[in-house]
């Protein structure tokens, strides 16, 4: 290959990674200028790779009014999880009270029919124990 | 690098894990806007958008990806959705001829011959914006061409001939003489 062929290869020669040797690398490995030319390419490329760790600084009232936009839709996420809860807390407490109120009749059940039992004893046992006395 | 426990907070939505996320990543977030919409107030307005998106996305996000990736791609779509709603998309989406290289009064050159950040920063802002925000995308943040593609609405193809522009033509601006030796 002439310079004329590999130079406008050097963009893409220059980025990273295993590549096969090929005619522009062998042209590259004898020609000074083009190898010079792939290494500013390279350069190039490490410094914007290099741009991604360095910041530019905002204004300095910017992170308040972020912070303070961010804490507006905050609130109303608190505001739904808050009434999630306090439904939970609704239905906890409804539930409570039906199986309470179904002890509690059950219960009542339970006395009120052991007393009827009781009433509804046969007469004869009553006026046994007085006839064999 | 934002801590999985901390990510594992906000969708918890406990109170203070967003925020310290916030500060933890806005001046990266900030920059990266800036990179690609070229101006300070419309990157503000972005990085706020931002945000919104990485609240609201955050159940969804799943952690093989590196939360910063993530960032960045959010950042990428709210930069496109701003250029688009300003009608600026357009230029993103205009082809530039190869054109001038040299001399061209709307694209001044900076006269330095060794790449230095600064040098570069202002390299970049020189570009028009559809070979800026490939070459950014690219080369400062990582992304595939394909990636690029779907985000600007181009093909892969389009994109690998922007971007070989863009390095070609930030080469230029920053050593102009010994880039002319090689054209």
């Amino acid at each position: 290959m002439r310079c004329e062929q590999v130079r406008p290869l050097l963009p893409e020669l220059a980025e990273a990674g295993p590549r096969a040797v090929g005619p522009a690398q062998v042209h590259l490995a004898g020609c000074a200028k083009c190898a010079t030319g792939l290494a500013r390419f390279r350069d190039l490329l490490a410094g914007l790779g290099s741009l991604r760790d360095v910041v530019s600084e905002p204004s300095e009232a910017f992170l308040g009014r972020l912070i303070s936009g961010l804490e507006a839709i905050e609130e109303p996420a608190r505001a739904r999880r808050l009434l999630r809860y306090v439904s939970n807390e609704r239905a906890r407490s409804a539930a409570l009270s039906l199986g309470g109120a179904a002890v509690g009749a059950t219960a009542v059940g339970l006395v009120w029919w052991r007393r009827s039992a009781r009433r509804a004893l046969p007469p004869v046992l009553s006026t046994g124990s007085g006839a064999l006395r | 690098m934002i801590a999985p426990e901390l990510l594992d907070a906000c969708r918890r939505r406990e109170p203070g894990a967003f925020e310290e996320v916030v500060r933890a990543t806005y001046r990266k977030v900030y920059t990266q806007a800036l990179r690609l919409v070229g101006d300070r107030q419309d990157a503000e307005d972005v990085t706020q958008e931002a945000y919104l998106r990485v609240y609201h996305g955050l159940a969804g996000f799943r952690e093989e990806a590196a939360f910063e990736t993530w960032l960045y791609r959010i950042v990428t779509n709210a930069a496109m959705s701003f250029l688009r709603k300003r009608g600026r998309f357009g230029e993103l989406l205009t082809d530039p001829e190869d054109g001038p290289e040299t001399g061209d009064p709307l694209h001044p050159r900076i006269d330095q011959t060794a790449v230095d950040r600064d040098a570069l920063e202002g390299a970049l802002q020189a570009l028009p914006a559809s070979l800026r925000s490939v070459v950014v995308l690219k080369d400062v943040y990582g992304l595939s061409c394909l990636e690029i593609g779907d985000h600007l609405g181009v093909s892969e193809g389009a994109v690998k001939v922007r971007l070989h522009r863009a390095r070609r033509r930030l080469q230029v601006l920053l050593s102009p003489s010994e880039a002319a030796g090689e054209m």
